[in-house]
C-alpha cells in the first residue's frame, strides 16, 4: 500500500524553482528568439510586400500550409496522398539540399505535384533545376520596370496583367513541352515573361515577376486580374478540387530583429511592416530569457567583483553572510540516520526452542538431573513393559528371558541404581560424579537393554507411548 | 512531509564545499571552482532524489504468484516499471513477509535501478505451508548515488494473500479404503451393495451369478447370500490450534502434520460418501465447515484448511481470545449449531498445550446428546526430534520429558471426563487415526 498522497508534498518548492532554473538555461542554450518579421513576400506578412492576401484568398478553396521548413513538410506528408500545388514567390535566400531533395521527394511521392514559380531573381532557378526543368529565370530586370504583360494558357485562361520588376524567361533547350504563355513587349519586340511546361508529367508554371502576387496588387484595383490568373493556374495544377493542398514557401525569406529595427528608426523598413505585428514580436523578444539572463547575470558577476576589489574586508563579509545563511540552512534539512531497511528474520518455534538451538549448534550439557530423569524415565518403561523396576533385584532375570545377557543386565541395574542414590543424596558415593559422561553412558546402556523391548531414546519410537502406559497403570506421573 | 530527508553525510560534504569556497573568497587557496562544483553536485543530487523519488512513487507496480501446495516452491513475482523519463537509482527494497515463511530461492532484499520507460522483475520462491499468509508489498529507501538523501520508505505493490493447500497421501487413503473394505465398517442393518455378509435367501431372476450360494447349491438348493449395504457416516474433524502447534522444524510442525492427516483422512471419509465437516478453533476463533457429503465436503474441509490465517487463527493474543477460550457453552452451542443431527463422531487433533485441553474438556456436554468425541493430543515438543542426531534426540528427549508427562496429565484429564483420547506421536499419529476411524 503507498503511502497517503493527502500528506505528503510530491513536488516540494525548492524543486519547481530548481526546474524553472534548468528551464531557462535550456531556454538560453537554444539562442536567441526566431522572430519571424519580415518584410519579403512571406506568407505571415501583412505588409504591402507580403502575401498575406495571396493566403488568405487562396485559403477559401484549399488548404494552404505555410512551409517553415521542407524536411518537417516532407515529414509531415508522408505517405502523400494528395495533390500538391507548390506556391514560390520571390524568395530572398538560397535553397539548401536537404530542401532540395525534400521538394523533390515531394514531387516523387505525392499523387500529383504543380510547382508555380513568380520571381524576379535567380533563387527559383535551383528548385527548377534540380526537379529537371529546362526553364530559367534570367534575374535581369527589364526596362522599363512597369509593363503590361499578355498571359494565355494552354488552360485557356487569357488576359493582361501589370508587371513591376519583371525578368526574362529563357528556355535552356526548346522543346514540345515548353510552352511559352507570357510576353511583353520591348521596343516592339516580344519578351516571353511566364512558360508552362510538363516535366515528366510535373507541370510547371514560371512568371518572371513575384511582384503580380503581393499584397499591394491584389488589394489595388488591378489585382483583379493576377488573382483570377493565379486561381486559374493553382486549379489546374490541381486536378481535382477537395483532394489538393497549396504549399506556400515561407521559409526563404529574411527575417528582421524588432528591436533592431525600432532602433535603426528606418521608415522605409518600418513602412514594410504590420505595426502590430512588430509590436508583439517585440515583447516576445524582450521577454525570453536570451534578452535579460546573460547582462543580468553580468551585472551581478560585475557587481560583486567591484565589491570585492574595492575593500578587502568585503571577503570575509562574503565568508561571514555566507556562513550565516548555510547555518540557517542546514538545520532546516531534516537529516536522518541512513539505516538500512530490516529483512524479514525467519524463525523456527520450537517447544524447547532455546535448548534445541543450543543443543544443535554447541552441544549440551547434562546435569545430575538429567540423570535422573533418565532413571525415571527408564524405570516407567521397564514397569509398562516388564512388571519389574530398576530397584527390583529380579529385574536381570526378567530382562534376560527378552534376550539381554544376565551379565549386562545386571552390570546396567548395577550402574543405574548406584548413580541414582548418588543423585539423590542416598549416598555419597562416589564423591567425584561428572554427570554429563555418567548420563551420555547411562543412555548408551538404556538404548541396549530398551531396544528388546521395542523403544528407543535415541530414535523416534513408541518410547513415549510406553512411558504414557507406563504411568496409566502406575496411576501417576 | 518532505519526501526526501538529508543524511548526515550531507553536512559533512557542505561543509567541505563552504571551506573551500571560504579559502578561495578569502584568498588562501584556489579551490573556489571545487567548492562551488561541491555545492553544485549537492544541489543536483537533491533535484535528482526528488524527482526520483516521485518516479519511484507512481511506479506501476504488479504483483503475482504461483504454486499452491504445502511443502511446493510458491513462486512470488512483482514487476515495477517506471513510466517516467527519469531514471531511478539507487533504491534499496525488502520484502515484507510472515516470519514464519522460509524463502527457498532469491533474496529478501536488495538494491535497484530502475531505468526509464522500463521494467524490473523481482522474484522469489518460498517453500510452500499450509494456510493463508500474506506476502508483500515491496518496502523500497531511494537514495542518490552518493548517499546525501534518502526519500522517505514507499510500499510498492498490494499485500498478496497466497494460500497453500495440504498435502494429501494417497497411499494412506488406499490403505484406509482397503481397511474400510475388510472391516465393512458403517453396518446400515439392510441388505444391499456391501462387503458385510447379512443373510441366505431363495434365487430370485437377475441375481448375479457370483452371488450364488455354492454349500446350498451342493444340497440341492439355489440360493444367493446377500450382503449388508454400507450407509455414510457423520463425521465432525475439530482441529485445536495455539502457538505450540507451530513447534518443530520448518514443514514438520503438528500444525501441518495435523493438516495433513486431516486432508487425508477428508479425502478418504468423502470417497467413502460420509458427511464430514471441519471446526478450526483457535485462540478466540471458531471457523467451521457446514456438513457435505462426498466431494463436495472434502473441498470445504480442504479449503478452511487452506484459509488458516496464522496471525488470526493461532497467533492471536488478548482479552477477545482468552475469553472465547473459556467459554464453553458458546463452543457447545456453535458445534450444535454446526451438526444437522445429534449423535455424530467427533475427531479431535489438539496439542498437549493447557489452553486447548481446557477448551477440549468444555465439549463435555456433547456426550449427553450422544455425539462420540474421540481426542488425539499431539505432543509438539516431540516435532523436534526431527533433525537431531542419535544422541541428540536422547538428550532433547530428557529436557522434555517432564512436560510430555505434563501432557500425560491432560490426557488423563479429558479421560476423566468421558472422552476418548489417545496420545500421539509425529511418527504413528495416522494410523492411530485411522484405527478409530475404522472402529466408527
Amino acid at each position: 500500500m503507498r503511502e497517503s498522497r493527502g500528506k505528503e508534498v510530491l513536488v516540494p518548492g525548492l524543486l519547481l524553482l530548481a526546474l524553472a532554473v534548468i528551464g531557462l538555461v535550456a531556454l538560453l542554450e537554444m539562442g536567441p528568439l526566431q522572430i519571424l518579421t519580415a518584410p519579403g513576400a512571406y506568407p505571415g506578412n501583412n505588409g504591402p510586400l507580403g502575401t498575406s492576401i495571396l493566403y488568405q484568398k487562396l485559403r477559401e478553396n484549399y488548404t494552404v500550409i505555410p512551409v517553415t521548413s521542407w524536411s518537417h513538410i516532407r515529414q509531415t506528408l508522408n505517405p502523400c496522398n494528395l495533390s500538391v500545388v507548390t506556391i514560390i514567390v520571390s524568395p530572398e535566400t538560397s535553397y539548401t539540399d536537404e530542401d532540395l531533395e525534400s521538394i523533390n521527394h515531394l514531387k516523387g511521392s505525392c499523387k500529383k505535384f504543380g510547382l508555380l514559380i513568380a520571381d524576379e531573381g535567380v533563387e527559383s532557378n535551383r528548385v527548377l533545376e534540380s526537379i529537371g526543368s529546362k526553364v530559367r529565370i534570367s534575374g535581369a530586370i527589364l526596362q522599363p520596370h512597369i509593363l503590361v504583360a499578355n498571359l494565355s494558357t494552354p488552360w485557356g485562361w487569357s488576359g493582361r496583367v501589370l508587371l513591376d520588376k519583371a525578368s526574362r524567361v529563357n528556355v535552356l533547350q526548346p522543346s514540345g513541352d515548353v510552352i511559352p504563355i507570357g510576353f511583353v513587349e520591348i521596343l516592339a519586340t516580344p519578351v516571353a515573361v511566364a512558360y508552362y511546361e510538363n516535366v515528366n508529367g510535373v507541370e510547371v508554371v514560371v512568371v518572371g515577376d513575384g511582384s503580380i502576387f503581393l499584397n499591394q496588387v491584389l488589394d489595388s484595383n488591378i489585382g483583379e486580374y493576377p488573382l483570377s490568373f493565379i486561381r486559374s493556374t493553382v486549379a489546374h495544377l490541381c486536378g481535382e478540387l477537395g483532394n489538393c493542398i497549396v504549399l506556400m514557401e515561407a521559409s526563404k525569406y529574411i527575417g528582421l530583429d524588432p528591436i533592431e529595427v525600432l532602433r535603426s528608426g528606418d521608415k522605409r523598413v518600418l513602412g514594410l511592416l504590420n505595426m502590430v505585428d512588430l509590436v508583439l514580436s517585440l515583447i516576445a523578444r524582450l521577454v525570453h530569457p536570451s534578452t535579460w539572463l546573460p547582462p543580468l547575470l553580468n551585472m551581478v558577476n560585475h557587481s560583486i567583483r567591484s565589491l570585492v576589489e574595492l575593500n578587502p574586508y568585503f571577503k570575509g563579509l562574503i565568508v561571514v553572510v555566507g556562513a550565516v545563511i548555510v547555518m540557517l540552512v542546514v538545520p532546516r534539512e531534516r537529516r536522518v540516520k541512513d539505516a538500512m531497511l530490516e529483512d524479514v528474520a525467519e524463525i523456527d518455534w520450537y517447544g524447547f526452542g532455546e535448548f534445541r538451538r543450543h543443543l544443535v549448534s554447541h552441544g549440551a550439557k547434562l546435569t545430575k538431573q538429567d540423570f535422573i530423569t533418565l532413571y525415571d524415565m527408564v524405570n516407567t518403561i521397564l514397569r509398562s513393559t516388564t512388571g519389574s523396576t530398576l530397584e527390583d533385584p529380579q529385574l536381570p532375570s526378567v530382562l534376560e528371558t527378552i534376550g539381554v545377557s544376565r551379565g549386562e543386565a545386571e552390570t546396567f541395574r548395577g550402574f543405574m541404581v548406584k548413580y541414582y542414590r548418588r543423585a539423590t543424596g542416598k549416598t555419597l558415593w562416589p564423591p567425584l560424579v561428572m554427570w554429563g559422561r555418567i548420563t551420555r553412558k547411562a543412555i548408551m546402556m538404556c538404548e541396549k537393554i530398551l531396544e528388546p523391548l521395542g523403544a528407543s531414546i535415541t530414535r523416534p519410537s513408541k518410547l513415549e507411548l510406553i512411558a504414557e502406559r507406563g504411568l496409566r497403570s502406575s496411576g501417576g506421573s | 512531509m518532505e519526501v526526501v530527508r538529508a543524511t548526515r553525510r550531507l553536512l559533512a560534504l557542505l561543509l567541505v564545499g563552504g571551506l573551500l569556497i571560504s579559502l578561495d573568497v578569502v584568498g588562501v587557496a584556489r579551490t573556489g571552482a571545487l567548492g562551488m562544483a561541491i555545492v553544485i553536485s549537492i544541489l543536483a543530487l537533491r533535484v535528482y532524489t526528488s524527482l526520483a523519488q516521485t518516479a519511484l512513487a507512481t511506479c506501476r507496480v504488479r504483483g503475482s504468484y504461483k504454486g499452491f501446495v504445502e511443502g511446493g516452491d510458491v513462486d512470488v513475482e512483482y514487476e515495477v516499471c517506471n513510466d517516467s523519463i527519469i531514471p531511478i537509482a539507487f533504491v534499496e527494497f525488502s520484502l515484507s513477509y510472515p516470519q514464519y515463511l522460509r524463502m527457498s530461492k532469491g533474496s529478501r532484499g536488495g538494491l535497484i535501478a530502475i531505468p526509464p520507460r522500463g521494467c524490473i522483475e523481482y522474484r522469489v520462491s518460498f517453500k510452500g505451508r499450509v494456510g493463508l499468509h500474506r506476502i508483500g508489498p515491496l518496502r523500497a529507501v531511494l537514495r542518490d548515488p552518493l548517499g546525501l538523501y534518502r526519500g522517505v520508505e514507499l510500499n510498492l505493490g498490494h499485500v498478496m494473500e497466497v494460500r497453500v493447500r495440504p498435502r494429501v497421501s494417497e497411499r494412506l487413503v488406499r490403505a484406509l479404503l482397503q481397511a474400510s473394505r475388510a472391516s465393512g465398517i458403517s453396518r446400515s442393518r439392510r441388505p444391499g451393495e456391501g462387503v458385510e455378509f447379512y443373510s441366505v435367501r431363495d434365487y430370485r431372476q437377475g441375481d448375479e451369478l457370483r452371488r450364488v450360494f455354492w454349500k446350498a447349491l451342493a444340497r440341492g438348493k439355489l440360493a444367493v447370500k446377500e450382503f449388508e449395504s454400507e450407509t455414510s457416516a457423520y463425521i465432525l474433524f475439530i482441529l485445536a490450534l495455539d502457538e505450540t502447534t507451530l513447534y518443530g522444524p520448518y514443514l514438520e510442525t503438528p500444525l501441518e502434520h495435523a493438516s495433513r492427516i486431516l486432508a487425508t483422512i477428508a479425502d478418504y471419509a468423502s470417497r467413502r460418501g460420509d458427511n464430514i465437516a471441519l471446526l478450526i478453533m483457535g485462540p478466540g476463533v471458531l471457523e467451521g465447515t457446514r456438513f457435505r457429503r462426498g466431494r463436495r465436503g472434502y473441498v470445504e474441509v480442504l479449503n478452511l484448511l487452506t484459509s488458516i490465517d496464522y496471525e488470526k487463527h493461532i497467533l492471536r493474543t488478548g482479552p477477545e481470545a482468552k475469553a472465547m477460550i473459556g467459554d464453553g457453552a458458546k463452543i457447545v452451542k456453535y458445534i450444535k449449531s454446526m451438526c444437522p443431527r445429534e449423535r455424530i463422531n467427533v475427531i479431535i487433533l489438539t496439542p498437549a498445550s493447557e489452553k486447548t485441553i481446557n477448551v477440549i474438556k468444555n465439549l463435555t456436554p456433547l456426550r449427553n446428546m450422544g455425539f462420540s468425541l474421540n481426542t488425539f493430543i499431539l505432543i509438539p515438543q516431540l516435532y523436534g526430534l526431527t533433525k537431531l542426531s542419535p544422541l541428540e534426540v536422547a538428550v532433547y528427549r530428557l529436557k522434555v520429558y517432564n512436560d510430555i508427562k505434563r501432557a500425560y496429565d491432560k490426557a488423563r484429564e479429558l479421560r476423566s471426563n468421558g472422552i476418548k483420547t489417545v496420545i500421539v506421536t509425529p511418527w504413528e499419529t495416522p494410523s492411530r487415526i485411522m484405527a478409530t476411524l475404522n472402529s466408527i
